[in-house]
């Protein structure tokens, strides 16, 4: 590898590597703001704890994890690994799965809805 | 490698790392503030931005080290990018702009108002204040500043202190219980 190749991808790796470093250490000390991460909010404002979020979070530290271990292996012959289809739906469906339980929080039929399951008026 | 290669080389790896290193610089001093990078305006942590975060760094890093590759060769881009990878940044980046979509027309603003904003009391008067919420409850926090100038109590009723020597200004503040950071005043004149 030419001399300036190697100080370009030191250069770059100082760069990730710190800034990833920078975030994760603010992650961890709440420099950088996680209040309420696992939290969301219902239609009123009043706060709930969110099995949607808390599935999302593991999922997605789960998948980025996994890519990476690919990459590790497909990175010397300079090859991006691709994603298994079956991967990239569970990815989907968690998404999906958060963001329907957003809009469930925040919809104000969403009370109506619980009362008609319930059997009782709305 | 001519010279002028080598030298237009050396300049742009230069001004890119410089570059770097003031936006690292500017990050680490907080004159980049990232604090609320994952954050809704209401201050509530996104776990929608969390996710893009992740995969966003993850994809950018595995990048550079595929096009690195074991350091023994020189750095080359992959003939492709896999439909996977894109469509794994493109579902993570697509769901948070449904989040996006979902807080904006939930009108996720959290807001307080206090009500009366302005009274003029006398020594010994009393004042009952409401508080009104825009996607909090209105579960509140009553005070006053200064503290010694009446009492208010929980259900945010002021009472003024029974003498008054002077034209005195009191604060009256009501702070959400779902969400500390978001809090309204109102103003009391006492005369």
């Amino acid at each position: 590898m030419p001399a300036i190749a190697k100080l370009v991808v030191l250069e770059v790796w100082g760069f990730l590597g710190l800034l990833l470093a920078i975030v994760a250490v603010r992650v961890l000390t709440g420099s950088i703001n996680t209040r309420r991460l696992l939290h969301g909010r219902l239609d009123r404002g009043r706060l709930y704890f969110s099995p949607e979020r808390v599935q999302l979070l593991v999922l997605t530290l789960g998948v980025a994890t996994q890519f990476v271990l690919a990459v590790l292996d497909a990175a010397p012959a300079h090859r991006m690994p691709d994603v298994p289809t079956e991967l990239l739906a569970v990815v989907g469906g968690s998404q999906a799965f958060y963001l329907g339980g957003k809009v469930y929080s925040i919809v104000p039929w969403r009370r109506t809805l619980r009362s008609l399951m319930r059997g009782g008026p709305s | 490698m001519s010279q002028v290669q080598l030298a237009a080389g050396l300049v742009a790896c230069g001004f890119v790392g410089l570059l770097g290193a003031i936006v690292l610089w500017k990050i680490a001093s907080d004159r980049i503030d990232i604090t609320y990078v994952i954050s809704e305006a209401n201050g509530d942590a996104s776990m929608s931005r969390f996710q893009l975060l992740i995969f966003t760094f993850v994809i950018a890093m595995s990048f550079f080290l595929v096009v690195v590759g074991n350091g023994e060769t020189a750095p080359r881009f992959p003939e492709t990018i896999p439909a996977g990878v894109l469509t794994l940044l493109g579902i993570s980046a697509s769901s948070y702009l449904v989040s996006k979509g979902i807080n904006t027309s939930a009108g996720s603003q959290v807001a307080l108002v206090v009500n009366p904003t302005a009274v003029t009391l006398p020594a010994g008067g009393v004042q009952q204040f409401t508080a009104q919420a825009i996607n909090l409850s209105t579960n509140v926090r009553w005070s006053i500043s200064p503290p010694q100038a009446g009492f208010i109590a929980a259900n945010g009723l002021y009472t003024a202190p029974a003498a008054v020597p002077a034209r005195q200004v009191v604060t009256v503040t009501a702070t959400s219980d779902d969400d500390p950071a978001v809090s309204a005043v109102a103003v009391v004149t006492l005369v």
